[in-house]
């Protein structure tokens, strides 16, 4: 009985770059910074090489759980591992400038980064049950600490703590569910779960309906879709915000990733009866997430909800076909990650001797200060809202297309509609930014090095995903062949 | 496994599922809300194990295996941040934990 | 050379995004080289459309076409062409970039550098608007526009300029994502294979649906125009824009809905036109009507142009709804007019408000005295605005009227008491500005034009009079397309289930 851990090995590899991360740190002298950003992009690079070398498709889905055959590499996994290996990359300068700017650059948090990441490249690539929901406790638990890493601020520990709470919370419907679908199929790869539910399932339909909803609820809180979203304005505006950025990315696309194999995969025989309430729940998102933003003053609280809406859109899509809505999903991902990166990453980066803009009066007039850096937020905020010739126009267009061709108009509607409004509040800190006059004194940072590189490569990738999509929808059939 | 004993079982599960639930959403004491997560996990192993001996298959013992060393990290997680929180603010008092709103 | 001619349209598109780059890149302090460096480009582009105008022969074929695959797994591409619809639309818009540059020479004296770039990137989205063949293209093109012109009230207009620039974007995007939901379906009922025109034209839509569709559309577009009672963004953001904007958004970007109407609105969906022609008909004429009488209250000088603006569109949309070849033609010659005249009043306006830095038409009087040569281009251009018959807009109106007359009476009759209340509105605010006494001490020694002002406002005087005389040489290579668009919308009107085809 052999075991093929090759599909394991990018989280493996990631994971132990974390150690070896906590370990040069717990022997080094240490003033203040940590040397470790650059053992950690290493790891990823190196995860991300293992990820395209591996031969797709192998593992052993119909093996026991035991035996191997729990992740898979197929075209699913690689694609979502990559953008998810990516998303880590270029978050770690903004954590390290970050850190550094508040003075608490202790190396921890790359560690914990890259824990985080193991969780999520486990989450994309699981096939069957246990492992998805270990994957899931992996990054959140990295996750939580994160949340709370600036530990001198009150703030940061509630933060953490209502993080936590609903996450564990959540993850609890989630095994709740997964324990369900176990009794139901009698097993816990997504295959052997397909198959049972294509099957008559008699009196058991009930169960397997139940299960499903514990999942929807699970998965619900990670994505941060309405009405389990109320933790994620806490979250993301008391967690240090180079975590925001990295959370209210990668996490999305991990869960988004997984949320899709398993409703796409292992729960599609009864699609019929989760695709009205995910559309209801999509519906919701958006309309709660953008009118909820709308009212917000503090930045990073804005985005959070503004991460609701963008939530609401990619479950649009998850209501058609499984290739098309896979491919949607993933493009809408990319799309999302890159922009809202890049916005999170403008405020990280601007922090400065333990402060940081918080509100629209923090960047009035910043356009004059920060030509380059103004420029590139309001690229970000333009592609969030959604305008041609930004990778989010490119991504809502998808998104929204995939709703229609499963005649959701009306879906497709109300998201549109929505992004007008949203316009609203984008807009709003273009105006702070270009059309109010700027503050007496200059409190912020100016950005260099690699987290410049960082915004700067983050914008450059919205204006060319834009203006020239085709490379990302051809990336998006391949990894969507796994769901055909 | 009888079926019986499987029903029977399950309605355990069920109740304790839907006491932990009910326990986080009311309970005000943050040890209290973890306290009835634990409750919540513990129904689902419950569960898993019922299930995993009427299909007469390890799965389910395993899994259960898997979810106590989760919570057991999730506690120890868990714990750390409600001691942090409770040196910043004396208080264990979820309804305190207010500062972060919009 | 031959390059050249086989991709004019691409070059007028990127020619202004290449001038923006420059502008770009010429250092801060240099100021006076970026005004220059960006009227160059847009002159160029002007040389260029002027090409444009004398290659166009008068036939119903999109003439210049370029077609280039952009998005193939979708069925997107970069497809450009002009035929009489778009190619006046596409030349008035090169004209009135350079003249709007100019007339802002010396008003813009903050972040010229910025300014000069967003004028250049929405002249290129205009152009795009009037030539892209490609619904998802024109879509690009749509919104691409909308950005500059944001970011231009929002930073050089007025005291309300916030305010005017958000309801713009929030109006028009609004509009925008509706077409966007209709688009979408359109696409999908074509077999989701193309986004072209021509192929999405052949696609048979449900009669049911293509109501819905057209009505999406057309929202979309009666925004833009605006159609009465969409108009309300219009005040605000003209009035509140700078001079350039102003003229821009007169001149050119109110074009973009009328166009819209003509170019998508009606070809896809005839039938649904036809339906709705009798209640745009209508609105157009509440809009002439209730522009007219708004204007005669006005105190505000571009407040009563930017209300002028309703009513005379409203007598573009008129002729279109009519689905007579005399009176589409008449509706597009119109926005032409409408196009010039507007454009050199809002420069007028901006003239004064350099001056005296109000715009309160009480605050002026007797400037017929100071300003003679001002005066007289002023009272030119106001008679062109108000189709006094040797103007291009009386060509244009008449076109309209005699267009929708057997259509509609009633309306017609209705819309020739519109004339007499611009003509009423029109001469009293000159009388109060140009005739009287010289009421207030700080008007009594106004410079009159400048060169760079005559320069400015003499070459569209001239225009607007040449268009009224020899109006066959513009309608000539307008009317078959014309044709071509009337025909089709009287066949399926004709047949009973909508498929004529």
């Amino acid at each position: 009985m052999t075991i093929d851990f090759r599909p394991a090995l990018p989280a493996l590899i990631v994971a132990l770059t974390g150690v070896v991360a906590l370990v040069i740190d717990a022997f080094t002298p240490r003033a203040g910074r940590s040397r470790t950003q650059s053992v950690c992009l290493t790891g990823l690079a190196a995860a991300l090489l293992v990820t395209f070398s591996l031969p797709v498709r192998i593992g052993c889905p119909a093996c026991s759980p035991l035996t191997g055959g729990s992740v898979v590499s197929d075209t699913w996994s690689v694609a979502l591992q990559a953008l998810v290996l990516v998303v880590g990359m270029l978050a770690l300068p903004l954590s390290t400038a970050y850190f550094r700017a508040i003075d608490q650059d202790r190396g921890e948090q790359n560690a914990l980064i890259m824990f985080a990441i193991a969780g999520m490249l486990g989450l994309v690539s699981s096939v069957e049950l246990i492992s998805l929901f270990i994957s899931l406790e992996i990054m959140s638990v990295a996750l939580y600490a994160l949340t709370g890493s600036r530990r001198a601020r009150s703030d940061s520990q509630e933060a953490a703590l209502k993080y936590f709470v609903t996450g564990a919370f959540s993850s609890a419907f989630f095994l709740y569910g997964v324990a369900w679908l176990y009794g139901v199929s009698g097993g816990t790869t997504f295959d052997r779960i397909a198959s049972t539910l294509a099957s008559p399932l008699g009196g058991n339909v009930g169960c397997a309906l139940l299960a499903s909803g514990f999942l929807l609820v699970g998965f619900g809180f990670k994505i941060a879709a309405v009405p389990f979203h109320s933790w994620a304005p806490d979250a993301y505006q008391g967690a240090p915000t180079s975590v925001t950025a990295f959370m209210s990315t990668a996490v999305k696309v991990a869960a988004f990733g997984a949320l899709t194999r398993v409703f796409h995969g292992a729960l599609f025989p009864l699609a019929d009866r989760w695709i009205p309430l995910l559309a209801a729940l999509a519906v919701l998102t958006m309309i709660v997430g953008n009118v909820s933003a709308l009212a917000q003053r503090d930045l990073k609280r804005m985005l959070a909800y503004s991460s609701v809406a963008h939530a609401g859109y990619v479950m649009t899509a998850l209501v058609s076909q499984p290739p098309q809505a896979a491919a949607a999903v993933f493009i809408y991902l990319v799309a999302y990650s890159v922009t809202n990166l890049g916005a999170f990453g403008v405020l990280a980066v601007l922090a400065k001797d333990g402060k940081e803009p918080l509100t629209l009066a923090d960047i009035s007039g910043m356009a004059r200060r920060r030509p380059f850096l103004s420029a590139a937020m309001a690229v970000f905020l333009v592609s969030l809202t959604g305008v041609p010739l930004t990778a989010g126009f490119i991504g809502k267009l998808r998104v929204f297309a995939a709703a229609i061709s499963a005649d959701h108009a009306v879906l497709a509607l109300v998201g549109l509609l929505m992004s007008a409004v949203s316009a609203y509040y984008y807009l709003r800190v273009v105006v702070a930014m270009y059309m109010e006059p700027p503050q007496d004194e200059d409190r912020w940072a100016n950005v260099t090095g690699a987290a410049g590189l960082v915004i700067a490569l983050c914008a450059l990738a919205v204006l060319m995903l834009g203006v020239f999509p085709e490379r990302l929808f051809a990336w998006a059939q391949t990894a969507a062949q796994t769901f055909r | 496994m009888s079926e019986t004993l499987l029903r029977h079982a399950l309605a355990l599960s069920l109740a304790l599922f839907a006491v932990g639930a009910v326990g986080v959403l009311l309970r005000r004491n943050v040890i209290t809300v973890l306290m009835c997560i634990e409750l919540m996990l513990n129904a689902a192993n419950l569960a898993l194990v019922a299930f995993s001996r009427s299909w007469a298959a390890v799965d389910g013992h395993v899994m259960a295996l898997f979810v106590l060393t989760v919570a057991a990290s999730e506690a120890a997680v868990g714990l750390a941040i409600v001691i942090a929180l409770q040196r910043a603010r004396d208080t264990l008092d979820v309804d305190a934990f207010d500062e972060l709103r919009g | 050379m031959s390059y050249l001619e086989n991709n004019t349209l691409s070059l007028l598109i990127l020619l202004p995004v290449a001038g923006a780059l420059v502008v770009a890149l010429i250092p801060r302090e240099r100021e006076t080289l970026q005004k220059t460096a960006a009227l160059l480009f847009s002159g160029l582009v002007f040389w260029f459309a002027l090409g444009l105008i004398r290659g166009f022969t008068a036939s119903p074929a999109m003439q210049f076409v370029e077609r280039k695959a952009w998005i193939p797994a979708y069925g997107v591409s970069y497809h450009v062409g002009v035929d009489g619809l778009s190619l006046w639309l596409v030349a008035l818009t090169a004209l009135l970039t350079p003249l709007a540059l100019l007339a802002s020479w010396s008003s813009i004296d903050a972040r010229i550098k910025e300014f000069n770039v967003f004028m250049l990137l929405c002249e290129a989205g205009l152009i795009g608007v009037f030539c892209a063949l490609d619904l998802l293209l024109f879509y690009v093109f749509w919104e691409a526009t909308l950005i500059p012109m944001y970011f231009l009230i929002g930073i050089w207009g007025h005291e309300r300029r916030i305010y005017a620039a958000i309801k713009f974007f929030i109006f028009t995007m609004t509009g925008s994502v509706l077409m966007l939901v209709a688009l979408l379906v359109l696409y999908k009922a074509g077999g989701q294979s193309s986004f072209d025109l021509t192929s999405l034209q052949r696609v048979e839509i449900d009669p049911a649906l293509q109501m819905w569709l057209f009505a999406a559309f057309a929202l979309a577009f009666a925004v833009k125009v605006p159609l009465f009672p969409l108009h309300t963004w219009l005040p605000d953001a003209h009035v509140e824009a700078p001079t350039a904007g102003s003229v821009i958004l007169a001149g050119v970007l109110l074009k973009m809905g009328a166009y819209g109407f003509l170019r998508l609105a009606i070809p896809l969906f005839p039938h649904a036109a036809a339906r709705f022609a009798p209640w745009i008909g209508a609105l157009a004429v509440v809009g002439i009507i209730y522009g007219a009488l708004v204007c005669l209250v006005q105190t505000d000088l571009k407040k009563l142009i930017a209300y002028s603006s309703i009513a005379h569109m409203g007598f573009v949309m008129l002729g279109i709804a009519s689905f007579t070849t005399i009176g589409v033609v008449g509706a597009v010659y119109q926005m032409l007019n409408h196009g010039i005249a507007t454009g050199a009043l809002f420069i007028i306006a901006g003239m004064l408000h350099d001056r005296r830095d109000t715009r309160e038409i009480s605050e002026f009087g007797g400037l017929g005295g100071v300003m003679p040569w001002f005066s007289a281009l002023f009272l030119l251009v106001g008679l062109a605005s108000i189709a006094v018959p040797g103007f291009g807009g009386f060509v244009g109106e008449i076109l309209i009227l005699v267009g929708s007359w057997p259509k509609s009476p009633a309306l017609t009759i209705i819309a020739v008491l519109g004339i007499v209340l611009a003509a009423g509105y029109m001469l009293w605010m000159i009388e109060r500005v140009l005739h009287g006494p010289v009421k207030h001490a700080s008007n009594s020694c106004l410079r009159d034009l400048t060169a760079r002002e005559a320069f400015v406002l003499v070459p569209l005087v001239v225009l607007t009079i040449f268009m009224g005389v020899a109006s066959p040489l513009f309608t000539r290579k307008i009317t078959p397309t014309v044709n071509i668009l009337v025909h089709k919308v009287s066949m399926e009107t004709r047949s009973p289930s909508g498929d004529a085809r």
